[in-house]
């Protein structure tokens, strides 16, 4: 009775009970933000895997051209070996693509935002990369530089620098003006400028790109992989997803292909977690107060205030 | 430089951009070393343009401008701060961009810590990131950073206009006590006249189209001022001086907008 008299006109009056909020530590946060991303497309592929049984069994599909879940997971573990080791080898070539495009592009955003009549003259051969079809320049790199790893790094880079060029040029050419403005104030230089401001500012757009970019890199070498494979240089994904194709061997075609697809999404997610830390050692303003921002709604989720 | 010797003059001063009519026509402007001057006028009549001219960031079409001082310091509407730099490395850009030798390097922690000090920043403060601070705080460290290369000149624009009026005030005073100990000269550009009558010596009314100055009010208020002093008579009386010759550059405007 009591009890109910002394809530009733605190709610009435419409004074809000002040709740501490205990144990906000950053790891149940986390984990917490990981449970809620992850579980929705977690649902989504248990979904789509059943989804994927239940169609090739009441549709009779013959294994040759759709194998069951099962089939390309017992497929991947008898390949195991083979497809650790071509996993392996893919990503080298990715991750070497990548890398190179990290450098290279980066080298070429720094010279189109420094030298405006570079960036005219060389800008459209930058898109020309972008919009060249991949699987039309393959055959060509093979015939050219010729079959092996080089080949596989070289369509890899090349598929994965436009992004780079591109989030490099903005974040070194779209400063604020009144940044600018301000280091002119001092008479700096355009190397001081470069250095302290366009250099600092383009990071986060740098961030951004390398995300886009190394997925794109994986792409590069499993494609790079299915034209320019060498027995010298060892067979990587691309290779094994194309020669399980013409053998009609449907569940290690499966097996491989889903292993491209997992080493892709992991690539992109240690480049993304790599870019946060970048960002948020840097103090980014945006990506802090995204992850504030989400930190802070986990917490008012889990625990509403009570009495409103 | 005694107190009375110019630290800024501007003699007939034509500022245009492009082919469009002047944004300043044939304006005189006389800073004594050592002084104070608050410019207040509408918006347009080219009060921020005249801090750039003096700055050097804008090229005058004709007249011309003296500038006794070497060392500038300017303070933004915006507090302009790096967002990946600490308030501390903030203000050490100041130095970095500014300082050219003096003080030397192995001095600059020592300096920066006396400029966030003397703009009333706390040391718990002085790691955070801009986007951690309160927009006053963030104006002290833009303040702090102009500051630090010891500057004989300070220009400002509007500095504290997006700041609530207690944060205004708080920094209308620390400023005047700044400037007492350390004897800089400054031209303010603002539209609160309080607070122009506030940090001054001297106010200039501007009017615009083109923009000129049209009104002198010398500001005969001793220092330390304190806020009690707006209520003042004589604070009250050189206020209504200003509004009034404001009222008349508006109506002006008026009356020839719609003649």
């Amino acid at each position: 009775m009591s009890m109910t008299a002394t809530k009733r006109p605190a709610r009435q009056s419409g004074v809000v009970e002040a709740v501490p909020i205990v144990g906000r530590t950053w790891w149940n946060g986390r984990v917490t933000h990981l449970v809620r991303t992850v579980w929705p497309s977690l649902t989504v592929l248990i979904l789509v895997v059943l989804a994927w049984d239940r169609a090739v069994v009441w549709g009779e599909i013959p294994s040759y051209l759709v194998p069951r879940p099962e089939a390309v997971a017992r497929a991947a573990w008898n390949d195991r070996t083979s497809l650790a080791s071509a996993a392996g080898l893919t990503a080298q070539a990715a991750l070497c693509g990548f890398a190179l495009s990290l450098v290279v592009g980066s080298l070429t955003a720094l010279a189109f935002a420094t030298w405006s009549w570079v960036r005219r003259s060389c800008y459209p051969y930058a898109i020309f990369l972008q919009t060249v079809p991949i699987v039309a320049i393959a055959p060509l790199i093979n015939l050219y530089p010729g079959p092996g790893f080089g080949s596989v790094v070289l369509l890899s880079w090349m598929i994965s620098l436009f992004p780079i060029v591109t989030g490099g040029t903005t974040g070194l050419t779209r400063v604020p003006p009144e940044w600018l403005e301000l280091f002119r104030l001092y008479g700096a230089g355009r190397w001081t400028i470069l250095w302290k401001l366009r250099i600092p500012n383009a990071v986060p757009h740098l961030v951004t790109a390398a995300k886009t970019s190394v997925g794109l890199a994986v792409i590069g070498a499993v494609v790079g992989e299915m034209f320019c494979a060498s027995s010298k240089s060892g067979y990587g994904l691309g290779y094994w997803i194309q020669a399980t194709s013409r053998t009609l061997e449907a569940d290690r075609a499966f097996a491989y292909f889903l292993t491209s697809t997992g080493l892709a999404l992991s690539i992109f997610l240690i480049a993304g977690a790599v870019g946060t830390i970048v960002l948020k050692a840097m103090g980014d303003r945006a990506t802090l107060h995204q992850l504030e921002l989400e930190y802070d709604s986990n917490a008012r989720r889990r625990r509403p205030p009570r009495g409103v | 430089m005694s107190r009375s010797d110019p630290a800024v003059r501007l003699t007939e001063l034509t500022v245009v951009f492009g082919a469009e009519a002047p944004v300043i026509l044939g304006l005189g402007l006389v800073v004594a070393a050592g002084e104070m001057v608050a410019l207040v006028g509408p918006s347009g009549c080219g009060k921020s343009t005249v801090l750039r001219v003096i700055a050097g960031l804008i090229a005058p079409r004709s007249g011309r401008v003296e500038r006794v001082s070497e060392r500038l310091g300017f303070v933004f509407q915006e507090a302009n701060l790096l967002p990946w730099r600490t308030a501390r490395a903030n203000v050490r850009l100041g130095l970095e961009l500014g300082a050219a030798g003096d003080p030397p390097r192995r001095e600059w922690d020592r300096r920066i810590a006396n400029q966030l000090e003397a703009v009333g920043l706390g040391p718990e403060h002085w790691s955070k990131r801009p986007h951690e601070l309160s927009g006053g705080m963030r104006m002290r460290v833009s303040l702090a950073r102009a500051l630090a290369p010891r500057p004989d000149l300070l220009l400002f624009d509007e500095p504290f206009a997006a700041l609530d009026d207690l944060s205004r005030k708080q920094l209308n005073h620390d400023l005047n006590r700044i400037r007492r100990e350390q004897g800089w000269t400054g031209v303010f550009v603002t539209h609160n006249v309080e607070e122009a009558v506030y940090v001054s010596d001297r106010v200039l009314v501007m009017a615009a189209n083109p923009g000129r100055v049209v009104a002198e009010v010398a500001v005969p208020l001793a220092y330390p001022r304190r806020h009690p002093r707006r209520e003042d008579g004589d604070f009250l009386t050189i206020r209504d001086e200003i509004d009034a010759a404001l009222r008349g550059v508006v109506e002006t405007v008026a009356v020839g907008a719609s003649a």
